[in-house]
């Protein structure tokens, strides 16, 4: 869990926007002992801090599977608020920061979730404008951002994080808040390194499957001889003998369940017999294993 | 440690490939008490601060999506290397045959590998 613990000294090392959040009572059980942050749907803090070097913490409910929306996500909210893409680090699917985005799958994270996040830096960007508006005495529509600072029509320059000082944006998340003109762009559409990449080469990276909490089990898909099949009934008294063993479960399919070391391959589980129909489809499966599903 | 990868658990996907005595094998297949030597995976291979050329040529060309597969194909590529050290593609082709990808990088990881042959990683 060691990423859980780089995320959280993240977190208090991150300024601004967790100080300000740190005594609300009504965010976790934990709100009184340690930093906490917003979460909704409809708040900007949700997504996105900017820390009092402007470096930007983007909070993704979205994880990435091995798709690379971790590189995609960074891109876009690095291109809508005009921040170097080297500036902003993403952190997805920790339920106590991460708003909750929905389900990773349909290859929605892209259209559902990054035009989320893209929304809420577009409401930074115009929230951060109407702040620097105010303080050079311009409309905002005079100004520009490029690379972390709003720039007047005079070269007056402003770094983002010198707008918010040791605040946090505290704006609701606004439908309406213009986006960029995609003729503009200058990260998104551009092929840059995929972030996960050197990591994944050089066996620094945790995958999911490398994971433990504590009180964690281990299931098999246990399957049936051959396509087609039926479960009709099981005998739990088969898989009784196997060490570690907790319980089978499933209507449809049983699966063993016992705390075993992650890696370690399950007893085939020909020990759990199938009471099937026989058929033209049901052929003796000579080793169970080789199907893909059964380790999670 | 996060190099070897488990995969199919029957030695069929090449996920968990390390070295023993220099030779590519199967870690989750091979029984422990075979093991004499030096063992090497892919954190011994090369560090992120110091990577081996074909770590550096699976950077350069990109050449993986998830990556769960990739610390094989690394790691057999490495041991191919150094017996045959200027392949022709096809080799890298064949030896890499075993090794199995689902997301389909395939191109690109021999790319890599044969960059990584031009960058001396055999030698």
């Amino acid at each position: 869990m060691s990423a859980l613990i780089e995320r959280r000294a993240l977190l208090k090392a991150s300024g601004a926007l967790i100080i300000t959040f740190a005594l609300e009572p009504h965010f976790g059980r934990a709100a009184q002992t340690k930093p906490s942050k917003p979460v909704g749907l409809d708040s900007v803090d949700s997504y996105l801090a900017i820390d009092s070097e402007g470096l930007v913490t983007v909070y993704s409910g979205k994880v990435d599977l091995g798709t690379g929306v971790r590189t995609a996500l960074t891109q876009i909210v690095a291109e809508e608020l005009d921040v170097p893409f080297a500036n902003v680090t993403l952190i997805q699917g920790d339920t106590e920061l991460t708003p909750d985005q929905g389900v990773t799958y349909g290859s929605l994270s892209i259209q559902n979730g990054g035009v989320q996040l893209r929304q809420a830096a577009a409401t930074a960007r115009q929230t951060l404008l109407k702040i620097a508006a105010a303080r050079m005495k311009v409309t905002p529509e005079t100004l520009t951002m490029d690379s972390g600072t709003v720039i007047g029509a005079h070269q007056q320059r402003l770094p983002l994080q010198a707008l918010i000082g040791n605040q946090t944006l505290s704006v609701k998340m606004d439908k309406a808040a213009p986006l960029k003109n995609p003729d503009n762009f200058k990260l998104v559409g551009q092929s840059v390194q995929r972030l996960d990449i050197p990591g994944k080469v050089t066996g620094q990276f945790t995958f999911m499957q490398d994971f433990k909490v504590p009180g964690m089990y281990h299931g098999r898909v246990v399957r049936p001889a051959g396509m087609g099949a039926k479960l009709i009934s099981v005998d739990e008294s088969s898989i009784a003998g196997i060490p570690g063993i907790v319980k089978s479960c499933g209507s449809r399919a049983s699966s063993e369940l016992s705390p075993r070391p992650s890696g370690q391959p399950s007893k085939p589980c020909g020990s759990l017999p199938w009471s099937g129909p026989t058929g033209p489809n049901c052929r003796p499966q000579a080793n169970c294993g080789s199907t893909s599903g059964g380790r999670k | 440690m996060h190099g070897p990868r488990f995969g199919c658990g029957l030695g069929q996907c090449g996920a968990c490939t390390v070295h023993l005595n220099g030779a590519a094998i199967r870690s989750c297949v091979y029984p422990l008490g075979n093991v004499q030597g030096k063992v090497v995976t892919l954190e011994g291979l090369g560090t992120p601060e110091n990577l081996h050329p074909l770590q550096r040529a699976f950077i350069d060309e990109q050449a993986l999506q998830c990556g769960y597969c990739i610390n094989g194909m690394i790691m057999q590529a490495a041991a191919f290397l150094k017996r045959i050290p200027k392949p022709t593609e096809d080799q890298v082709r064949e030896e890499l045959r075993p090794n199995l990808c689902r997301c389909g990088t395939h191109i690109r990881i021999v790319r890599a590998v044969m960059r990584a042959a031009q960058a001396g990683a055999g030698v």
